[in-house]
């Protein structure tokens, strides 16, 4: 026993830095700074960057749920489907970037669109900088039927008996960007959503991992909810308005 | 290190790990088995190949071709008769110019009932001019690939999934996902009956390396014509051989398949 002293103490150690591990919330700009640079902001579609049933889809329902989320929080947005607009009317007069026949994308062609896009958009509309929402890949760390990854704990479908290390899981990247400078960050906020492959089974039943089927994924609500409201939190602590006493009355209530 | 060795055994042998992907679609038992594979040949002697679906970032005609080959020689060679994928792609073209497309060009979403009435037309004017009894449908795609200890398995390809180590961890039981090419094949009737389904592992996207990843690169993905043939085997194998070759056939090809 005493020949794996030393592994289980490491074992601790490391299952205590991964219980402890936070969201990935980062400010890259003084506080005050963000404060006084951000007051608009204007979204921009989302970017699912997972297989899903329907990407298109999932897109617009994480766009609604954020521009819905900012604006209950009093920030001032210019909500997703406004750009979309000015895009897709972009994309008609050049014929689009997908191939009709393959579905392939003319990427030279789709950064030209985006780029005048993002010039007639800016053109129309007054704001301080850009919000992207990302659906990501990650990994997730995996021990004794729990998964844990950017802040969130999840039970998996078995246990895996004495199996562990990493599962796939997705993620919502939130990054505030400035308007001006497309690298310049302000804020990256990254939230656990729901994992994409589970475990199933354990020690009486032979361990198997389970893809999570696509049509499952990003289509249940309160797991969606959850991850916008988790990624946003940060954001809306720093520009948010303050909950008036009819909010708190109604939507504090599960607090 | 011997009780190390033998507690990773014990553990391993307790908790095998399955992965969803590759299992063929045919029936199990070996006499039903026996049956599905008589009647696939009685029923669909004449299959026509449609041209293998590939990922935007590697398609290539010379894959696409090499692929082909492969399956029309797998399949001639248990005596079914196969129609080239050209003839499907001459007539599918024709029918995407005819409704124009079946992708939106600005969103790039796919319109069903366009892929639907296309796929519909091909294969029915192939049955009239060819005699068409079924349909084999494939497409390259990327999968997770599930590792446990330092072997991978996916689609019948057992690989180490390390380059390096792994050299962290409490126990010596480590799992992790990784992502791979598959080859997936369809069985379809002309009424769009999927018949048969399998898929055959091609090369991994990329391995471990102690904490970091070692990715392919694409240029050496698809490129090793060997790991195409054996793919084509591995998603063709359940539909072509009879359970007695079948169960001979996997444990040469397990130990065939065994890559370094």
């Amino acid at each position: 026993m005493r020949k794996y002293t030393n592994e289980i103490c490491l074992g601790l150690l490391v299952s205590l830095i991964s219980l402890s591990s936070p969201a990935t919330a980062e400010l890259l700009i003084p506080e005050a700074d963000f404060k006084e640079k951000v007051q608009r902001i204007a979204i921009l579609p989302s970017r699912i960057q997972i297989e899903t049933s329907d990407d298109y889809a999932a897109a617009r329902r994480i766009d609604e749920l954020v521009a819905t989320k900012l604006e209950e929080a009093g920030v001032d947005i210019i909500p997703a489907s406004e750009f979309l607009e000015v895009e897709q009317a972009t994309a008609r007069t050049m014929g689009g970037s997908y191939d009709a026949f393959t579905g392939d994308r003319d990427m030279a062609k789709a950064k030209t669109i985006n780029d005048l896009a993002i010039r007639e958009f800016e053109r129309l509309h007054e704001f301080d900088a850009y919000l992207i929402a990302s659906v990501v890949t990650t990994p997730s760390s995996f021990r004794g039927g729990r998964a844990r990854w950017d802040g969130i704990e999840v039970k998996t479908k078995g246990s895996g008996g004495d199996l562990y290390g990493s599962l796939t899981a997705s993620s919502l990247k939130i990054s505030v960007i400035d308007k001006t400078e497309a690298d310049a960050d302000y804020m990256v906020e990254q939230t656990g959503i729901q994992l994409l492959l589970d475990m199933d089974g354990g020690f009486w039943k032979a361990a198997r991992f389970v893809p999570v089927p696509l049509e499952e994924r990003l289509t249940d609500e309160a797991t969606n909810v959850r991850a916008v409201e988790a990624a946003l939190a940060p954001l809306i602590e720093l520009i948010g308005t303050p909950v008036t006493t009819e909010t708190a009355a109604t939507g504090g209530a599960s607090e | 290190m011997i009780q190390r060795l033998t507690l990773t055994l014990l553990i391993l042998m307790a908790t095998p790990v399955a992965f969803a992907m590759g299992n063929h679609s045919a029936p199990k038992g070996s006499k039903d088995h026996n049956r599905f594979i008589k009647e696939l040949r009685e029923t669909y002697p004449v299959i026509a190949l449609a041209p293998a679906e590939l990922p935007q970032e590697l398609r290539s005609q010379e894959a696409v071709d090499a692929l082909e080959a492969e399956l029309t020689r797998k399949l001639g060679f248990k005596e079914y008769t196969v129609i080239p994928a050209a003839v499907y792609a001459e007539l599918w073209q024709k029918e995407l110019e005819a409704l124009g497309g079946i992708y939106d060009p600005i969103t790039g979403q796919l319109i069903p009932e366009n892929l639907l009435v296309a796929k519909a037309r091909v294969r029915a004017t192939m049955v009239e001019s060819h005699d068409v009894d079924a349909f084999l449908e494939t497409s390259v795609v990327e999968r997770d690939a599930a590792y446990l200890g330092t072997v991978i398995t996916y689609g019948g390809v057992k690989e180490r999934a390390y380059v390096k180590g792994p050299s962290w961890g409490t126990s010596d039981v480590a799992m992790g996902v990784l992502r791979a090419l598959f080859l997936t094949a369809e069985l379809v009737t002309p009424e769009g009956n999927v018949i048969y389904k399998n898929a055959g592992g091609i090369q991994l996207r990329f391995k471990e390396s102690r904490d970091d990843v070692v990715v392919t690169p694409v240029e050496e993905l698809l490129s090793v014509q060997e790991y195409n043939r054996t793919a084509a085997h591995l998603a063709l194998r359940g539909m072509l051989y009879d359970y007695r070759t079948l169960s001979r056939d996997i444990r040469a090809r397990k130990t065939e398949n065994a890559r370094k």
